[in-house]
């Protein structure tokens, strides 16, 4: 019967879509046969359309073990940290709220940064993607913050994981002096590491001019977080986005 | 009945009529073979059809005295039955005395409100506290005002069992079961039945609850639905599931409305496959003994003038559930309000959220100021 090769095939979406929508008498109808058929058929497509389960030790075993840092991007915030048991987690949507010039983009800019290390520097080495509305995003600021890390780094003689940065917000004031000064006296010893371009690389900035143009990129956007590596997306100005 | 009402395929019933079949009673002292040769089908379907008018037949008449339908109760073994009915304690007391001692099995509860008001919260707490309560323990606990534990465990689960009976499915929607905050209450929860097993054994054997948080989340099933067509797959698929898993004594939704509130034109659509998932998950509940809870949003509604928040999804899905449960803020503090119940009475409790749960008013349950 037809039933049955409907029952055997490995579903499309739509067709399960169609098949638990209707009611069982306008399945009786289209497939021509008797409601026992029915209904196990929908009890079957059900069952296969129907998400995999796992127990929720599974869920947290699988968290530690498998998913890099747990599951969550760390902050560097101490307190927010503790609270969002461990940092900003991985697969869900996390929304940040305030009014105007509390440090938003800020914050984003600084997470794009940690997504973007090196794991030796206690990153996700990974891409970031950058929806910026209100055009706020500052490449010149992002790559301060990225040389700071790496002199730091150097001067410290450090490159493991242990780089401390709770501490780093305070030493950064001084030695982004430094920085300017050496950047500003010797360009080329900065631009020859590769390192601006490799960090600067890492960040793909998009700016939609309107919520129609964001919407069809999604696509794009989706295919470039599959293929290239993406930890973070941003969206900096959803407010903005849907009310331009 | 007539014939057009049988539950048989379309092309047979087309055929049934054309040869002159339009009542049962026509069909009720033909013989298959005979019904084969003149619909020209197999004997075998022949053989279904007769199958399927008589079970019609039967379903119509009424023998003699009794007039017993099938699948009724009299209302005396209605009444039996609640008394034996456990109920889910939510760990606070005000809450579990306005609910009549918890959230009921066999019934399925609407729990709605504004977000961040603690629904989420509540969900972790009946996936976790998955053990059925007495209602006369509960009651005489209460009574006992030396202990302010909040708490009861079924006495009647063996020692050796180790476990606490039940297990609970999670059914996430929106992304927002953190397993770490359900490690959190697990822990708590272990750690005030200690408490509890200590004061109550302390005149009997001593009987250890060997109970690692790790066991509490074991306990926990979840399934992550991302489309609404998953969510209708997967309350289709929720009977076999326990009927699999017979342990499972709470089914939570978290939430019901998400995936319904955007990809639907046809409002009619949206309507009946609500009513169609409400029908089911209270026969669910019914034959499995499971408490259903589910969690609801709000939207803005206008009548008389104003606009005031009321649960998502409409007024026809305010029909399909048995119990509500609004929850809301006052000021600074958060209150649950029984909106409909077949036999509570409607009243508020306050609650607040802790780093333990959920549990009674106390004086850290301040909200957040906006800017």
């Amino acid at each position: 019967m037809a039933n049955k090769l409907i029952s055997e095939m490995g579903l499309p979406r739509s067709i399960a879509n169609d098949a638990l929508s209707l009611t069982e008498f306008e399945l009786m109808e289209l497939l021509d046969v008797n409601l026992k058929e029915v209904t196990s058929a929908v009890a079957h497509i059900s069952e296969i359309a129907c998400p995999p389960h796992q127990t929720a030790l599974s869920l947290l075993e699988q968290r530690i073990q498998v998913e890099y840092l747990a599951g969550h991007l760390p902050t560097r915030l101490e307190g927010l940290d503790v609270a969002l048991c461990g940092g900003i987690p991985f697969g869900v949507l996390t929304e940040l709220v305030g009014p105007a010039g509390i440090g938003k983009t800020q914050f984003c800019l600084k997470l794009s940064l940690l997504a973007s290390l090196p794991s030796s520097y206690g990153g996700l080495n990974g891409r970031v993607i950058y929806i910026d509305v209100e055009s706020k995003f500052s490449s010149r600021r992002y790559l301060r913050n990225a040389l700071t890390i790496y002199v730091i780094s150097k001067l410290c003689d450090l490159d493991q994981l242990e780089l401390d940065m709770q501490n780093f917000e305070n030493v950064e004031s001084t030695l982004l002096r430094m920085i300017e000064i050496g950047v500003n006296s010797f360009p080329e010893v900065f631009y020859m590491e590769g390192m601006a371009q490799e960090m600067a690389g890492r960040i793909l900035v998009l700016r939609p001019a309107s919520l129609s143009e964001f919407t069809e990129s999604l696509q794009q956007i989706k295919v470039s977080i599959l293929q290239k590596q993406v930890k973070l997306l941003v969206v900096d100005g959803m407010a903005a986005l849907v009310t331009g | 009945m007539e014939v057009s009402r049988l539950p048989i395929s379309a092309s047979q019933r087309g055929k049934l009529v054309s040869a002159g079949y339009s009542s049962l009673s026509s069909l009720s002292s033909i013989s298959p073979s005979h019904l084969a040769t003149e619909l020209k089908i197999s004997e075998n379907e022949a053989l279904e059809i007769l199958k399927a008018a008589s079970h019609g037949c039967r379903l119509d008449s009424f023998e003699g005295s009794h007039a017993i339908v099938n699948g009724a109760q009299t209302a005396w073994e209605m009444l039996q039955d609640e008394d034996m009915l456990t109920r889910i304690t939510t760990s606070c007391t005000d809450l579990d005395n306005i609910l009549g001692g918890g959230i009921s099995c066999k019934e399925v509860t609407e729990i709605g409100g504004v977000p961040g008001i603690g629904k989420t919260q509540l969900g972790y707490l009946f996936a976790i506290l998955d053990f059925c309560i007495n209602l006369e323990l509960l009651l005489l606990l209460r009574g006992n005002r030396n202990y302010r534990i909040q708490l009861a465990v079924n006495v009647q689960i063996p020692a050796d069992y180790g476990g606490l009976g039940g297990k609970a499915i999670y059914i996430d929607t929106e992304g927002s079961f953190m397993v770490e905050r359900a490690m959190q209450i697990a822990e708590a929860c272990i750690k005030d039945m200690l408490e509890y097993d200590g004061l109550l054994r302390k005149d009997s054997q001593t009987r250890h609850l060997k109970m690692q948080p790790k066991e509490l989340l074991g306990n926990i099933f979840y399934f992550r639905i991302c489309s609404y067509t998953e969510q209708i797959a997967m309350i289709n698929f929720l009977e076999k599931f326990v009927s699999e898993h017979r342990d499972v004594k709470v089914v939570i939704i978290d939430s019901i409305t998400l995936h319904f509130r955007q990809d639907f034109d046809d409002m009619a659509l949206r309507t009946r496959v609500l009513s169609g998932m409400a029908l089911k998950l209270m026969k669910l509940a019914k034959t499995f003994s499971l408490a259903v809870v589910l969690l609801n949003q709000v939207t803005t509604k206008y009548s008389e003038g104003s606009f005031h928040l009321s649960l998502a999804l409409g007024d026809s899905w305010s029909h399909a559930c048995t119990n509500r449960v609004i929850l809301y803020w006052n000021g600074n503090e958060r209150y649950a309000y029984i909106d409909k119940s077949p036999s509570l009475r409607s009243a508020s409790a306050p609650y607040s959220v802790t780093a333990k749960g959920i549990r009674s008013l106390a004086s850290n349950s301040k909200r957040i100021k906006m800017m």
